[in-house]
C-alpha cells in the first residue's frame, strides 16, 4: 500500500526533539523551562522575607483557581463569572472542617475539591441550555449569591456569618522552614499535583473531547462525544481546581469571611486568565503573577511619577488598567503566548 | 419483525422510509423513502434546496423528523442519541466542513476515534497504563489514516489554516476514524478542480472496497456522481423524484426537467 513509503518522510513524534520527563514526551526547550521553573519555585522562598513567601503562596493560590477556569473556558468554551462561589465554597468548607471539626489542615483540600466538584457538576447541568452571554449571566448570578448566603442567619452557625472564620496557620513540622515556607511548598506541592492531572487530562482522550466541544459542538456530538456530559464533568472539574485553590487560599489568609469572594474574585480569576493565556496550562502562573503584582506595581510606578501625593493615589487603578489594555493588545495570546512565540523562535534557529 | 427480517434479508444497510421534516411551514422533507443495500456507494442528488442536506442531518440525528422512520441495518435510529450515532456505525462529513479548527490534523483524526476509545477524565487525569496504550493505538491509527489520505505534510498543523480541499480530506479521515459501517459525505468535491475530482472518485471507491464502508454521496458534480455511484436517487423540492442506476435517472425526465427547468 501507499502507506509504507509515506511513513519515512512523515515523523510521528513532533517536529521538535523531545524528552521525557516524568514519563511526559515534551520538546527539550520546554524541559528546559519546565525544570529551570520547578528550580526557581524551590529554592527563591527560601532566600526572600516571610512576606515575599506569603505573597509567592497567594500567586500559587490564584494560579489554581486560574487553571480551573482556564479548563472550562479556555479549553471548553464555556464562560463564568461565577468561579468566585466556587472558591469561596471551597474556603468555607475547608474553613469549617478545619474551626468545627478540628480536622488537620492538609485532610481538607480534597474535600473542599469534591464538594465543589459536585457543586459545578450540578450547576453545569442547567447550564448546558446557555451558551456564551447568557451562560455568562448565569454564573453571575451565582456570584453574587453566594456572599449574601454566607452571611445568611441560619447558616450562621456554621458560616460564623458577616464575621467569617478565622483559620489559623499551621505550625512547621520542620524546624529549617518557617510556617510561611512549609505552607508554601504544601500549596507548591498541590499545584504541581494539579498542573499534571489538568496537563495529562487536556492531552488526552477528554481534553481533545473538551476541546472539540469548544471548536464546533455539533460536529463533536456527531463523532460520539456526550457533548451534555462532558461540559457539566467540565464544569465538575473547573470547579474542584478552584475549590482546592479556595482551601488553600483560605489556609493561606487565615481567615474567611464572605465579603472576600464578591463577585470581583470572578472577574480577578478572568484577568488572569486572558493575560495569562487562554488553552495554556502555564498561562495559569502567569496570570496568578499579574493578579498578585500587578497592583503593587502600579503603586510603585504611581510613587514613581507623582512621589507621595495623595490626590494621585487614585491613578493607580488607572495605571493598571493602562497595563491591562497594553497586554491585551501587545500579547492577544497572553503572556504563555508571548513565550511560546520566543521558544519557537529560539528552538527553530538551530535546525534551520 | 417481518419487515425488519427483510430488511436484513434483501441485504438493506439503511431505509428511510416516508420521511418528512417540517420547518413550521416549511416542508425541507415532503415523505421520501428509499432503500439501501449493503456495500453499494448510492448517490443522492437534487438541486439547491432540494433537501439533501436535511436528509443527512435526520440520518445523524441533528434533526428529527416530523414523521417517518429511519432504520439502520433493521432498528430504527429515531430514539438513538445524536452522540450514539457514532457508536451505531453512521459517519459523516459536512457540505460547509465541521472540523475542529484550533487542532491538529491528527488530533481532529482522532477525536474521530471517540467512539473507539473508553478512557474517562480520573484514567485521563491520572494516566493511567491503559490510557497510554489506549493512545497509542489511537495514534496509530489516526497515523495510518494520515498516510491513506496522503496529509503526512500537515499533520502537525492546525487545521484552520489549511486549504479547503485538505481539510475535506480531514474531514474523511475524522469520519473513518470512527469505523463506519456506513460513510455520509456531503459534497465532498466542494471547491476541488477537475483532476482533484477525479482522485476523489477514485478515492470513495477504494474506500468502500478497502473498508468495507456503504456510501451515501450528495454531491453536484455530476460526472463523480454518475461514476461512481451503484445506484442514484434524485430528490427535488424534499420528494423524491428518480430513482435506478445512474443511467436511468439521467434519462428520467422528470429529473432533467428538476435540473434543466420546465420548457417542455
Amino acid at each position: 500500500m501507499a502507506s509504507v513509503d509515506h511513513q519515512m518522510s512523515n515523523p510521528r513524534a513532533n517536529p521538535a526533539d523531545s524528552y521525557k520527563l516524568f514519563g511526559i514526551q515534551m520538546p527539550k526547550v520546554r524541559m528546559i523551562c519546565l525544570v529551570a521553573g520547578l528550580g526557581v519555585a524551590i529554592i527563591l522562598p527560601l532566600l526572600v522575607t516571610n512576606f515575599a513567601v506569603f505573597q509567592m503562596t497567594q500567586v500559587l493560590v490564584y494560579a489554581i483557581a486560574v487553571l480551573g477556569l482556564n479548563l472550562l473556558t479556555g479549553y471548553n468554551g464555556q464562560f463564568s463569572l461565577g468561579h468566585s462561589a466556587f472558591y469561596a465554597l471551597g474556603a468555607y468548607t475547608a474553613a469549617i472542617l478545619i474551626d468545627r471539626y478540628e480536622v488537620v489542615f492538609y485532610w481538607t483540600i480534597i474535600p473542599a475539591g469534591v464538594v465543589c466538584f459536585i457543586g459545578g457538576f450540578l450547576f453545569g447541568l442547567p447550564a448546558l441550555r446557555l451558551d456564551g452571554l447568557y451562560l455568562a449571566l448565569a454564573t453571575f448570578a451565582l456570584a453574587v449569591a453566594t456572599p449574601q448566603l454566607l452571611k445568611y442567619g441560619h447558616f450562621e452557625e456554621f458560616t460564623g456569618g458577616v464575621q467569617g472564620i478565622d483559620v489559623f496557620k499551621p505550625d512547621s513540622p520542620i524546624e529549617a522552614l518557617t510556617a510561611d515556607q512549609y505552607l508554601y511548598f504544601f500549596v507548591l506541592l498541590c499545584g504541581v499535583l494539579l498542573i499534571i492531572g489538568a496537563w495529562n487530562l487536556v492531552r488526552g482522550r477528554t481534553g481533545r473531547a473538551m476541546i472539540a466541544i469548544r471548536d464546533n459542538p455539533i460536529a463533536a456530538k456527531t463523532m460520539g462525544i456526550n457533548t451534555s456530559l462532558y461540559k457539566s464533568m467540565t464544569f465538575g472539574v473547573s470547579g474542584f481546581y478552584t475549590g482546592i485553590a479556595g482551601a488553600l487560599g483560605a489556609i493561606v489568609a487565615e481567615f474567611v469571611a464572605p465579603d472576600s469572594f464578591t463577585f470581583f474574585l470572578s472577574v480577578w480569576f478572568l484577568v488572569g486568565m486572558v493575560v495569562g493565556g487562554l488553552a495554556s496550562i502555564p498561562a495559569a502562573i502567569a496570570g496568578g503573577v499579574f493578579i498578585l503584582y500587578m497592583p503593587n506595581i502600579s503603586e510603585e510606578v504611581i510613587s514613581i511619577f507623582f512621589g507621595n501625593d495623595p490626590s494621585a493615589k487614585a491613578l493607580i487603578w488607572v495605571t493598571f488598567g493602562l497595563f491591562l489594555i497594553f497586554t491585551v493588545y501587545v500579547v492577544p495570546n497572553g503572556l504563555a503566548g508571548l513565550v511560546r512565540l520566543f521558544i519557537m523562535k529560539f528552538a527553530r534557529r538551530p535546525g534551520e | 419483525m417481518s419487515e425488519v427480517g427483510n430488511a436484513l434479508a434483501d441485504g438493506s444497510i439503511l431505509e428511510v422510509r416516508d420521511v418528512a421534516v417540517h420547518f413550521g411551514g416549511i416542508i425541507a422533507l415532503d415523505g421520501v423513502s428509499f432503500n439501501m443495500g449493503r456495500g453499494v456507494i448510492q448517490g443522492l442528488i437534487g438541486p439547491n434546496g432540494a433537501g439533501k442536506t436535511t436528509l443527512f442531518n435526520c440520518l445523524s440525528r441533528l434533526y428529527i423528523p416530523t414523521s417517518g422512520d429511519i432504520l439502520f441495518e433493521g432498528k430504527s435510529i429515531m430514539r438513538t442519541a445524536p452522540h450514539k450515532i457514532a457508536d451505531i456505525g453512521i459517519g459523516r462529513t459536512f457540505q460547509n466542513l465541521a472540523l475542529f479548527r484550533t487542532m491538529s490534523v491528527v488530533d481532529n483524526i482522532m477525536v474521530g476515534a471517540h467512539n473507539q476509545s473508553r478512557s474517562d477524565f480520573i484514567s485521563n487525569a491520572f494516566r493511567l497504563p491503559w490510557v497510554s496504550r489506549e493512545e497509542a493505538v489511537l495514534r496509530d491509527q489516526a497515523w495510518e489514516l494520515i498516510d491513506y489520505l496522503g496529509l503526512g505534510g500537515v499533520a502537525h498543523q492546525p487545521v484552520g489554516g489549511l486549504p479547503f480541499g485538505t481539510q475535506k480530506r480531514v474531514e474523511l479521515a475524522r469520519a473513518l476514524a470512527a469505523k463506519p459501517k456506513i460513510l455520509l459525505l456531503d459534497e465532498p468535491a466542494g471547491g476541488l478542480n477537475h483532476d482533484e475530482v477525479e482522485d476523489l472518485g477514485n478515492l470513495i471507491k477504494q474506500i468502500r472496497d478497502d473498508r468495507n464502508v456503504t456510501v451515501l454521496l450528495v454531491e453536484h458534480h455530476m460526472s463523480l456522481v454518475m461514476s461512481v455511484s451503484d445506484q442514484v436517487v434524485a430528490i427535488d423540492f424534499g420528494r423524491k423524484i428518480g430513482e435506478g442506476t445512474p443511467e436511468e435517472v439521467q434519462r428520467n425526465p422528470e429529473v432533467i426537467r428538476a435540473y434543466l427547468g420546465t420548457t417542455n
